[in-house]
């Protein structure tokens, strides 16, 4: 009986002391995980003056650049699919993921993909990369490899963002959707626009809980044929990733493990410069964070049909005020 | 008892190593030209500096800041003055100097000027570095109100108007852009008017700098963003005795 005691109460000290150094070691990595995500891009020096109003650059925010990568040539315009010789694919969705990490909210701002601006192209020789001015999803089949393509993806990503700093990119291959869409369980849509011509379930209206295949054709799908596809693709894959974000945070209550299992599993499909300890802190906070409908943001613009093929030009003032409303604070003075 | 004595000399020799020979701002001497001279008389002597090291051929000056110091350029190596003081001394802190590709005669469509700034412009030995105070032009207020600044030859004094403070990439502009050809500066120019950086001050007016003007750019950069210059470009508005030309070639 007396062993017995002396047992539990050895047992009890040692999960206590090792739920202690558990606790310690897990505010350590989120520390230096934060830290780290935070040192990787520098924040930008000093306060900036915009129509007699000063604003500095948040310090608490953390930026990802999402990319959706297409490698599949049947949704591409004919010359898109000529220019995409690296066979890098095209970023056909683009996302910027903004974590605010005093008020723990996740902001998410959706870009079109036929966005005009400057785009780099690798020419082998020194001096500054050339550009041409061209739909910003193609930039990703610019780059020599994946790698480059993602960096130059992130550069004329944070061009068009007029400087912000983004701490770290996740270029996902779509083919990869039905994995991550299952993983989670599944995602519930009400479907916004017809895809029964590649999954009889998507019709638009039905309520659906998108599994395997149907995810895939949900996010992919785009009909060529019609002025403006692209915007209607985009509210079908922010409305998808809403839905998403709801799941995955339900998901990683009931699996803490969840973010590696998915991070291990889509690794060959992903290319990014999110290490393990970075993963670490994003899995261990990301339950905290607030994301709703209202966390969804787009930049206005215009979509016209240019000599061939659609452009979108942003609302420069418009953007400028997006940037400062999440980016930003005002400050009462220089 | 003896060992430990002798570890901490150890110690103790070793921090004075690393910290009197590759410190910051370690070595000045403090009564020599070049640590006793200052721009704000608007008199500088040419002859005493040159003779304490010939590689000054120029002083810079701007007002309201601590940038007073001389600019060099190494015969042989275009970064030597990074890491050395102007007076050739180990310094981490280093000194203000132009790169080989540039005249030192400031002839050239821009020439470059690089310097090291702190990584806290508040720590104890910011005022050793070169460019500590490079940084301010960042503020609206600051670049608002500053618009001048002062380089000083041996015969000759220079005004700049300071029209553009900005990050870029932290790549040699030197070795970017061309500046002896038309195309290369007009790129240059062209990089610089299309850069979209909420950070960036321009100067209301000077949007019509060309080949044909004669400019100055100060870079620095941050140790904790290595990544990532800041850089201060002016435009020459002032050339007291008549010097500074050169043939654009188209």
């Amino acid at each position: 009986m007396r062993i017995n005691k002396k047992f539990f109460l050895i047992a009890a000290i040692s999960i206590f002391i090792l739920s202690v150094l558990l606790s310690g070691c897990l505010a350590i990595l989120r520390t230096f995980g934060k830290n780290h995500l935070q040192n990787k891009a520098g924040a930008p020096s000093g306060p900036i003056k915009y129509q007699d109003t000063f604003y500095e650059y948040n310090e608490n925010i953390i930026t990802f650049l999402i990319m959706g990568i297409d490698k599949g040539k049947e949704t591409f315009e004919p010359w898109e699919a000529e220019m995409d010789n690296s066979g890098n694919g095209q970023a056909d969705a683009l996302f910027l993921a903004v974590l605010n990490t005093e008020d723990y909210t996740i902001k998410v701002i959706g870009i079109n993909r036929n966005t005009m601006t400057d785009i780099y192209f690798c020419d082998n020789t020194d001096g500054p990369v050339p550009t041409f001015f061209s739909q910003i999803a193609l930039q990703h089949a610019y780059g020599k490899d994946g790698t480059v393509g993602c960096e130059y993806q992130l550069k004329t990503v944070q061009n068009l963002f007029y400087g912000i700093p983004i701490h770290g990119y996740a270029a996902i291959n779509v083919d990869a959707v039905p994995t991550i869409n299952d993983m989670v369980g599944g995602v519930d849509v009400d479907v916004l626009e017809d895809v029964t011509l590649y999954d009889a379930s998507l019709i638009e209206g039905n309520h659906v809980h998108l599994m395997g295949e149907s995810a895939y054709w949900y996010v992919k799908y785009r009909n060529i044929d019609q002025f403006a596809s692209v915007d209607m693709r985009a509210n079908r894959q922010s409305q998808y990733l809403n839905g998403f974000i709801d799941a995955a945070k339900q998901s990683v209550k009931e699996n803490p493990f969840l973010v590696f299992q998915l991070y291990k599993k889509i690794m060959p499909q992903m290319d990014t410069d999110i290490s393990t300890t970075e993963a670490v802190y994003l899995a261990s906070v990301l339950p905290q964070y607030h994301f709703d409908a209202d966390s969804f943001y787009s930049i206005p613009g215009k979509t016209i049909m240019g000599e061939k093929y659609e452009e979108f030009y942003p609302d420069e003032d418009a953007l400028l005020m997006l940037i400062l409303d999440i980016f930003y604070r005002e400050v009462s003075e220089s | 008892m003896e060992n430990v004595n002798h570890f901490y000399a150890r110690m103790l020799l070793l921090l004075f190593l690393i910290f009197g020979i590759t410190g910051c701002g370690q070595n000045s001497k403090k009564e020599t030209a070049i640590a006793t001279e200052s721009a704000a008389d608007s008199q500088i002597d040419f002859a005493a500096l040159k003779e304490e090291n010939p590689d000054i051929f120029a002083w810079l000056y701007i007002p309201d800041t601590q940038i007073d110091c001389p600019v060099l350029q190494d015969s042989q190596t275009d970064d030597f003055y990074s890491s050395h003081n102007a007076f050739r001394e180990d310094d981490s802190c280093g000194a203000a100097y132009i790169e080989l590709a540039n005249v030192a005669n400031m002839c050239d469509f821009n020439t470059v000027l690089h310097g090291n700034a702190p990584r806290k412009p508040d720590s104890r030995n910011a005022g050793s570095y070169p460019f500590s105070d490079l940084y301010r032009f960042s503020d609206p207020v600051f670049f608002d109100e500053h618009e001048n600044l002062f380089l000083y030859l041996d015969g000759n004094a220079l005004t700049y108007k300071v029209f553009a403070a900005y990050e870029r990439d932290n790549t040699s502009l030197i070795r970017d852009y061309d500046f002896t050809c038309t195309t290369g500066c007009l790129l240059f120019l062209n990089d610089l008017y299309s850069t979209r950086n909420l950070s960036m001050n321009l100067r209301d007016g000077w949007s019509f700098i060309t080949p044909y003007h004669f400019l100055i750019t100060l870079t620095a950069h941050k140790e904790e963003d290595p990544n990532r210059q800041f850089v201060v470009v002016a435009v020459l508005t002032r050339d007291e005795a008549g010097t500074i030309s050169r043939v654009v070639e188209e």
